[in-house]
């Protein structure tokens, strides 16, 4: 039970630039009592390079001009700031790239999509340590509470080889607010009118005037619920999260490390509502149930040692250890209830040697040990168990040449795997810059990942469909085919004055072709689901376009436009169709307004086009005709900023009060096989208003 | 007959004229130069001219030109050459105090005789 308790952990890695920046400093201020640790600059991904740019420029002010060679997406908490709520899966309102949406109209679970495709398929990491993987994907960025983030990461594409084979679309990676100029302490509070709230306490320490120590409380839910379409059904499940880490970095000459623990737990109970009540859920026989209970824990340590006196080369060790607790009762009235633990345990070690300032290697080798136990009971249709383990081991490659025109990043990756055998993933990532306003990337890579095929599509589990898998492709009865896919990108980014005030254009292109894929489909029949694996002829493909463009109107006007553009072909009811619940189309204008006296004003507008439903019925449905509507989201928010130490803000989520009454199929029925929650396509909960406040001690 | 309508009409539109007196000019663009490194010094001088009676301020920074539009009514030029001072950029007009000048950071240090970091030398 408890022997991933004891693990230590290592790592580090540290990039040639961040470590010119360290030496940099010392040098001009050698009476510096704590060097500053470079703790969200690592750079084990070549992606991520923009990042110590920035750090750069925030430390020592550098000019800033991007130089990673992939396309990454930096969202900083600037950004977060501009949409208050809640956590990391909704703090990506104000992005294109990736897209949150209700995963079904029971659960609350968010689903974040990138590139088209499930946030499953996304590469998640903190500091570059994998993180939110197995069995805590499914909710994953929901249990990270958007307050105590930093900064996040997009990249897009297969990402770099050294974190692993996994990352079909992209990597997301964001770090939590870990620096040495944090206040001592952070307080943050917010709720909203349907009793929505959350408190987010940060507090920092100095330890021997040495190392620097963050501590992080969060607790959080939705303690009434609202049933907008009078369906007797919670739009919104009632909830209570608890998170507590720490995170302890201690800097140094010849070694560096980081240390910290993570422990979250989720509550959320859903379903039937008493009548006329808000607060209190049906026990009431016949009545459909709802339940989802997470637990986490995990420990990690980041070491990094320096081989050289500049630190320029270096060895960097990453250790992180986990165990994830899911339960959950997805529909009472058919008794499907899911049950999993896995315990998971990862290692990393990387070996940077730079030949010369412009070219970089990276050697490592990584081992991951994967224990998962799962059941689901079932009394419509078929029911799962197994108890299995999964261990792999790699070694990767990762050549960096940077040139005035010409970068690029070759990375190379064989792992051996218990139960999928060997397999090699390549990666390369080039970078034109045609002068210094205008690049061009080009990209293209392998990835791979074990479906976790119960646990991340619970959300499609949620009816009273007879459930049907398609054992005969089990490997050892347990285990679906590795899914398996190819991504490409091409992006042009350009930097150029408009109005005398810098703006940015992005413009990017991407595909991810599946050569193996794991299917939940609800398109068979109104009746059934089938979890397989398609491969060959069947196996689907995303397209995915983006256009980026922000600018200024005055400087302190700022605006974003984006719009993007999907086209998927997914293996359903034998044929190739558009993926459910997607739109194909989606633009985003965001806006923001500060006055001298520190009032801001936010607004976002996002326009949705129509998404596919999924197949219900051969005869028309009133309530469901095929396609959902076209709509759009606006929200505003006001933000006042007192003084360093605190600010308030008050806003307003779906000011056009657009909502879908009735996200479940057949509410009336709940007991019959036609119920299911997987048709949510919009905000289920109306109008929303919000406020809190931030307070910092320094 | 006709003359004389065109002479009163003449001294009527020149009367009109003399009544409004000349239009007040709301707007005035001037340009002067300024003494800044980087980027943050581009932030701070733009930021430092972020003032009611300013439209609009943008300092080049390959130039060293500072670009203001202002309101005449609101301010003098010298006032806009004092704010950039305040904060420590030395103006053809104002230099700023050497208190002010040693706050900024290393990287904004433009005087020769500082150090190393004079105009051109980073």
């Amino acid at each position: 039970m408890g022997t991933w308790k004891t693990l230590i952990l290592f790592s580090f890695s540290i990039s040639i630039a961040c470590s010119q920046t360290i030496s940099a400093q010392t040098q001009e201020a050698p009476t510096r009592k704590l060097p500053s640790v470079k703790t969200d600059v690592d750079t084990t991904q070549p992606v991520v390079d923009t990042l110590s740019e920035l750090q750069i420029k925030k430390e020592r002010g550098a000019h800033y001009n991007g130089k990673g060679v992939g396309l990454t997406e930096i969202l900083t908490e600037t950004e977060f700031k501009k949409a208050a709520c809640c956590t990391l899966s909704e703090s990506f309102e104000l992005s294109n790239t990736v897209e949150v949406s209700n995963a079904d109209g029971v659960s609350g679970i968010k689903q974040v999509e990138m590139l088209g495709l499930a946030g499953k398929y996304v590469l998640m990491s903190r500091e570059n340590i994998p993180s939110i993987n197995g069995l805590a994907t499914l909710n994953g960025l929901s249990n990270i509470p958007g307050p105590m983030v930093s900064a996040v990461q997009l990249a897009k594409g297969a990402g770099s080889a050294t974190l692993g084979a996994d990352g079909l679309t992209g990597g997301l990676n964001y770090q939590m607010k870990s620096d040495i100029k944090d206040p001592k302490l952070f307080f943050n509070a917010y709720s909203n009118q349907q009793m929505r709230s959350e408190v987010n306490v940060i507090t920092k320490s100095i330890i021997n005037n040495r190392a620097i120590s963050h501590t992080y409380l969060h607790s959080g839910g939705q303690y009434r619920t609202t049933d907008m379409g009078k369906d007797g059904l919670a739009d919104m499940p009632l909830s209570q999260r608890y998170f507590v880490a720490n995170h302890t970095q201690i800097p140094g000459k010849k070694t560096e490390a980081q240390l910290g623990i993570t422990a979250y737990q989720d509550k959320k109970r859903g379903g039937s509502l008493v009548k006329n009540s808000l607060r209190e859920l049906s026990d009431e026989l016949g009545s459909m149930k709802f339940g989802f209970n997470e637990q986490h824990i995990e420990a990690y340590a980041k070491i990094g040692i320096f081989l050289s006196e500049s630190g320029d080369k270096s060895m960097g060790n990453i250790l992180n250890a986990s165990r994830h607790n899911l339960s959950s009762q997805l529909n009472s009235l058919q008794g499907r209830e899911y049950r999993g633990t896995e315990d998971r345990f990862y290692y990393s070690g990387i070996l940077q040697l730079p030949e010369k300032e412009e070219k970089n290697l990276k050697l490592g080798y990584s081992v991951l040990s994967s224990h998962l136990v799962e059941s689901l009971s079932n009394t419509n249709g078929d029911t799962f168990s197994m108890d299995g383990w999964q261990n792999s081991a790699g070694v990767f490659g990762e050549y960096t040449i940077e040139g005035e025109k010409l970068s690029a990043v070759f990375g190379l990756r064989a792992d051996i795997h218990s139960v999928y055998g060997k397999y090699l993933t390549p990666r390369i990532h080039a970078k034109w810059s045609i002068n210094k306003n205008h690049r061009i990337n080009i990209q293209g890579g392998m990835a791979r990942r074990s479906s976790y095929f119960l646990s991340e599509n619970l959300p499609q589990l949620i009816n009273g469909r007879t459930l049907r898998i398609d054992r005969e492709q089990l490997i050892n009865q347990q285990w679906m085919p590795q899914e398996k896919a190819m991504n490409f990108g091409l992006s042009y980014m350009a930097n150029f004055m408009l109005n005398d005030y810098p703006s940015t254009l992005v413009i990017d292109a991407f595909e991810t072709r599946f050569l193996s894929q794991v299917l939940i489909d609800r398109d068979l029949s109104s009746t059934d689901v089938l979890l397989h694996s398609v491969s060959g002829d069947q196996a689907g493909r995303t397209r995915n376009a983006q256009l980026d463009f922000t600018g200024f109107l005055h400087r302190r006007w700022s605006y974003k436009l984006s719009y993007r553009w999907i086209d998927s072909r997914v293996w359903l009811n034998n044929q190739f169709m558009q993926q459910p619940l997607q739109s194909l189309h989606r633009s985003l204008i965001v806006m923001q307004y500060s006055t001298r006296n520190k009032w801001y004003l936010d607004a976002v507008l996002q326009i949705n086009s129509r998404k596919r439903m999924p197949y219900y019925s051969t005869v028309n449905h009133p309530i469901h005709p095929g396609y959902s509507p076209t709509y759009a989201v606006f929200n505003v928010q006001i933000r006042k900023v007192m003084s360093a130490a605190f600010e308030w803000y008050i806003g307003g989520e779906n000011l056009g009060n657009v909502q879908q009454h009735h996200p479940v199929m057949n509410w009336e029925t709940p007991a019959a096989n036609s119920f299911d929650a997987g048709y949510a396509w919009g905000p289920t909960n109306g109008l929303t208003v919000f406020a809190g406040l931030r307070y910092q001690l320094f | 007959m006709k003359k004389h309508n065109i002479l009163l009409l003449a001294m009527i539109l020149l009367s009109s004229i003399g009544f409004a007196g000349p239009k007040p000019v709301k707007k005035v663009t001037i340009t002067f130069a300024v003494e800044a490194n980087c980027g943050d010094c581009k932030n701070r001088i733009e930021g430092a001219l972020d003032k009611k009676g300013v439209y609009k301020a943008i300092f080049n920074l390959d130039s060293k030109l500072l670009t203001v539009s202002y309101d005449p009514r609101k301010l003098e030029e010298i006032q806009l050459h004092n704010m950039v001072a305040m904060v420590g950029h030395d103006t053809e007009k104002v230099k700023a105090s050497n208190v002010v000048y040693e706050s900024l950071p290393d990287c904004c240090k433009y005087r020769q005789d500082d150090d190393e970091w004079g105009p051109g030398k980073h």
